[in-house]
């Protein structure tokens, strides 16, 4: 009897619950539908005022529109996302004057604050605002959240220095980079480098210190991104490290730097790396540089690298061959008859190539 | 000789109660962290991290491996899915693994392919023979025409060997992936290149929902219940399960119809475990039994956000035979790695995860199906009163339903995936009707499973009949 209540009293209260938990669902339901219809009456006010403001901006109706912008007091939600959209897709003197509009209203001195705040949603949602308007006073906030405790807020802090975009804000990324070791919240380097290439060539300067600094994290990246961005005055930098560098991931990420920026005078010491190199990749992104730069006289040893015991390297060295035109195809079509020594490579470059430049019709008209 | 019985009859009914409630606890638990974590993922989603993947020339390639087998009427939208992804750098390879019906000539006709002559890699062993590889002209399509090896996993392998990208994406041939679905699954990597070896996406049945050239239109229900049922097992096990696991760093499945791997990793463990009838989860285990194994800090991450779509059965046949096949695999896995459970080498996987697996996953139809039996029969005999028998039957079967309930309930407030009042409705009264027969025909079908794998049979990778995405345009497949 007393098994009985007890499995009573439980199915009850399960039933209590799912009930319970059903019409809460529908009533969280009902309150976010009318929610989301209010939202879309305020974006229906804020948007034609936000639109002609913007294209208003040489009048003198463009104060009063902004005064009009700042006076919306009531609609702060919507008012962000509305400007949250226009922010990316806005450059030059309309994004300045959204952001005037930000900064008047309070919203950028906010975000600021609001990286100091407890709650990490919080500090997240300001840091990527503060990057999303560009705006260079958010700098030192944004570099103090690269060692924050919580990974999303230091990525987006990462993205918001990527956002702003200056070479202020490329050095604090590397300088945190460099001087963090051992630190209990890193940063990991692959944002680091999507947001110094975003940056763009505003961080020359730190990215050329960078390949001098202590951590291997921070050369790897600026030789990585100097190739990328092609920084022609990091040649000899970047010639350096590739011949001497203690790390492979630094000397791999000088190797293809200096194949992208294609410079005649890396040749000889990428063919000296070709004959002294034992790491496959290394080989293999030697073998690519040569192929970019594509000076004749490195054919005989792009060649030799078709035979390379390795098949990612054999593959590499046989594409470096097709920029040769001519001369590397026929080098490429004599290997292909072999059944070893690379033969299975070049035919698998030779059937690419013809492919990507087949430009016959399928169908004759 | 009758009290022993008696005493046998409670004690055991005692135990299934138990159980279920344990089980069910357990599971309530996994939602709970999964609803907390999710509602912080989604807080914290950013799309200016997607902008700024998609931008990247640095963002890592992948190639997106689809076997395929008799897959005619899905094939062609499925790839028009993927080329439509917002991914900067991809290729799509597709295994035609002995297909008896048109899916090459569908794919040649509509793609424009040549044959090829690419090597593959020669990395990973494979078993069934390449016949031709073709591709199209731009490169991004490759088809490999090999012999049907009657295993999935063969096939994967050999679309590994021709792939050529860091990254590697699995996914089933009637999958259909949401626009951003794969920056959202690389994303983990490019944050944490250094420990992220693997991320799942979650998967939702796409039965019901209109699509054009492999587009979802508008997201609906089902009409049929056992799809219907099937979506609330989704959002139960394949979403917030799997969202409860990550948050432990204890992930020991990622389906097969959406998965993203470090190519490398997959090669040094030798690929896929080409005879494995779960060749998923084999491959997730085998990950963590490497990197445990060689000491490693790694993340195999799972992604809430809904990013693929995927045909589940209709008829209850071929719903058996998937679900024979899970159990099966299931037990294949969990064989393959008993050395893993309880073995604290193997940190939270081998104390906590696969002991999980083994009393709460694989012996579930045991008790559930003798539980079925024990309380008839103590009823028939007198031992239990009907009284007690009901309410035995209601906590356990109230406990289920509030748990299905917690999902549906922490999913429409994550994401409002079907915005129509009656699809909540539907989903509340899926919930409950799961109960009363769909989940007893299911233990049984998973206890044929387990006993097809305890005797060893041969089970092959089934062949799963399409009927095709449900266009709009009027191009459905019959």
């Amino acid at each position: 009897m007393r098994t009985e209540a007890i499995l009573l009293i439980a199915a009850t209260l399960n039933l209590a619950v799912i009930i319970v938990l059903s019409l809460s669902t529908a009533l969280l339901k009902a309150r976010r539908e009318r929610r989301a219809r209010r939202h879309e009456e305020e974006l229906a006010l804020l948007r034609p005022v936000m639109m002609r403001y913007l294209a208003t901006w040489e009048d003198g109706d463009a104060h009063d529109l902004a005064d009009m912008l700042i006076g919306y007091r009531g609609v702060t939600t919507s008012f962000e996302e509305l400007v949250a959209g226009l922010l990316p897709k806005l450059r030059g003197a309309d994004r300045s004057m959204l952001v005037d509009i930000l900064r008047r209203r309070g919203t950028i001195e906010e975000a600021r604050q609001g990286t100091a705040s407890r709650r990490p949603v919080r500090r997240y949602r300001a840091v990527e605002l503060l990057g999303a308007a560009g705006v260079s006073e958010g700098i030192p906030e944004a570099a103090k959240l690269l060692g924050d405790r919580n990974t999303d807020v230091r990525l987006a802090a990462v993205r918001a220095l990527g956002r702003i975009g200056t070479g202020e804000a490329g050095a604090a990324l590397l300088e945190h980079l460099d001087s963090e070791e051992g630190v209990k919240h890193p940063i990991p380097p692959h944002p680091v480098t999507m947001a110094l290439l975003r940056i763009g060539t505003d961080a020359t300067e730190p990215l050329i210190r960078a390949l001098e600094a202590e951590s291997v994290e921070v050369r790897t990246i600026a030789t990585e991104v100097l190739g990328v961005l092609g920084v022609y005055p990091a040649v000899a930098g970047l010639q350096t490290r590739m011949r001497v560098d203690p790390s492979l991931s630094v000397r791999l990420g000088a190797t293809h730097a200096l194949g992208r920026l294609s410079m005649p005078g890396s040749v000889d010491d990428l063919t000296a790396m070709l004959r002294t190199e034992e790491d496959t990749e290394v080989l293999a992104a030697v073998c690519t540089a040569l192929g970019r730069i594509a000076d004749p006289a490195t054919v005989p040893e792009l060649e030799q690298a078709v035979a390379h015991p390795h098949p990612t390297v054999r593959v590499a060295a046989a594409m470096a061959l097709v920029p040769f035109g001519e001369t590397g195809l026929d080098r490429l079509r004599e290997i292909a008859q072999r059944d070893a020594e690379g033969g299975d490579a070049a035919r698998e470059v030779l059937a690419r190539n013809s492919i990507a430049t087949d430009t016959t019709p399928l169908i004759s008209l | 000789m009758r009290d022993f019985l008696e005493s046998a009859v409670i004690g055991f009914n005692s135990f299934v109660i138990i159980y279920f409630l344990a089980l069910n606890s357990l599971y309530l638990l996994i939602v709970l962290i999964a609803a907390r974590a999710q509602r912080r993922a989604q807080r914290m989603s950013s799309e200016t991290a997607l902008e700024d993947l998609f931008a990247n020339p640095l963002t890592p390639g992948v190639s997106v491996l689809v076997p395929a087998y008799n897959e005619e009427p899905s094939i062609v939208s499925s790839v028009h899915s993927i080329l439509d992804l917002r991914y900067p750098q991809l290729e799509v390879v597709i295994v035609d693994d002995g297909s008896t019906d048109g899916t090459f000539d569908v794919l040649q006709q509509e793609f424009e392919l040549q044959p090829s002559t690419r090597v593959a890699a020669g990395v990973v062993e494979t078993v069934g023979q390449v016949n031709s590889v073709h591709i199209s002209r731009d490169g991004q399509i490759v088809v490999i025409r090999k012999e049907n090896a009657r295993r999935r996993g063969d096939a994967l392998n050999v679309a590994l060997e021709y792939s050529r990208y860091p990254l590697v994406c699995m996914i089933d041939a009637d999958s259909v992936l949401e626009k951003d679905a794969l920056m959202h699954v690389v994303r983990p990597f490019v944050d944490d290149p250094e420990h992220v070896a693997a991320t799942g996406g979650a998967i939702r049945p796409i039965n019901g929902c209109p699509t054009e050239r492999g587009m979802i239109l508008e997201k609906r229900l089902p009409k049929a219940w056992a799809p219907r049922i099937q979506v609330v097992e989704y959002l139960r096990s394949f979403l917030l399960g799997r969202v409860g696991w990550s948050a432990f760093n204890g992930l020991m499945i990622i389906s097969g119809a959406f998965g993203l791997f470090r190519r490398d990793l997959v090669q040094q463990i030798g690929g896929l475990t080409a005879d494995s009838l779960a060749e998923d989860a084999d491959l997730v285990n085998s990950l963590h039994h490497r990197l445990r194994q060689e000491k490693q800090s790694y993340r195999i991450v799972f992604v809430p956000h809904p990013v693929c779509w995927t045909e589940v059965p209709e008829n209850l046949k071929i719903l058996s035979r998937q679900r024979r096949r899970w159990s099966h695999g299931l037990l294949e896995v969990l064989w393959r790695f008993r050395g893993m459970i309880a073995n604290p080498r193997y940190g939270r996987m081998g104390l906590l995860v696969l002991p999980y697996y083994v009393v709460f996953e694989l012996l579930t139809p045991i008790v559930e199906i003798l539980g079925l039996i024990c309380l008839p029969l103590g009823i028939a005999f007198g031992i239990l009163n009907w009284q007690a028998a009901v309410l035995y039957a209601l906590v356990a079967i109230g406990y289920g339903i509030l748990l299905s309930v917690v999902a549906i309930v922490v999913d429409d407030l994550s994401y409002q995936t079907y915005r129509r009042w009656k699809d909540l409705g539907i989903l509340l009264v899926a919930a409950f009707l799961e109960n009363f027969g769909f989940r007893q025909m299911h233990a049984f079908w998973r206890l044929r499973g387990l006993w097809s794998g305890i005797r060893g049979s041969n089970a092959a990778w089934g062949e799963m009949p399409r009927v095709g995405f449900k266009e709009t345009s009027g191009a459905s497949a019959s």
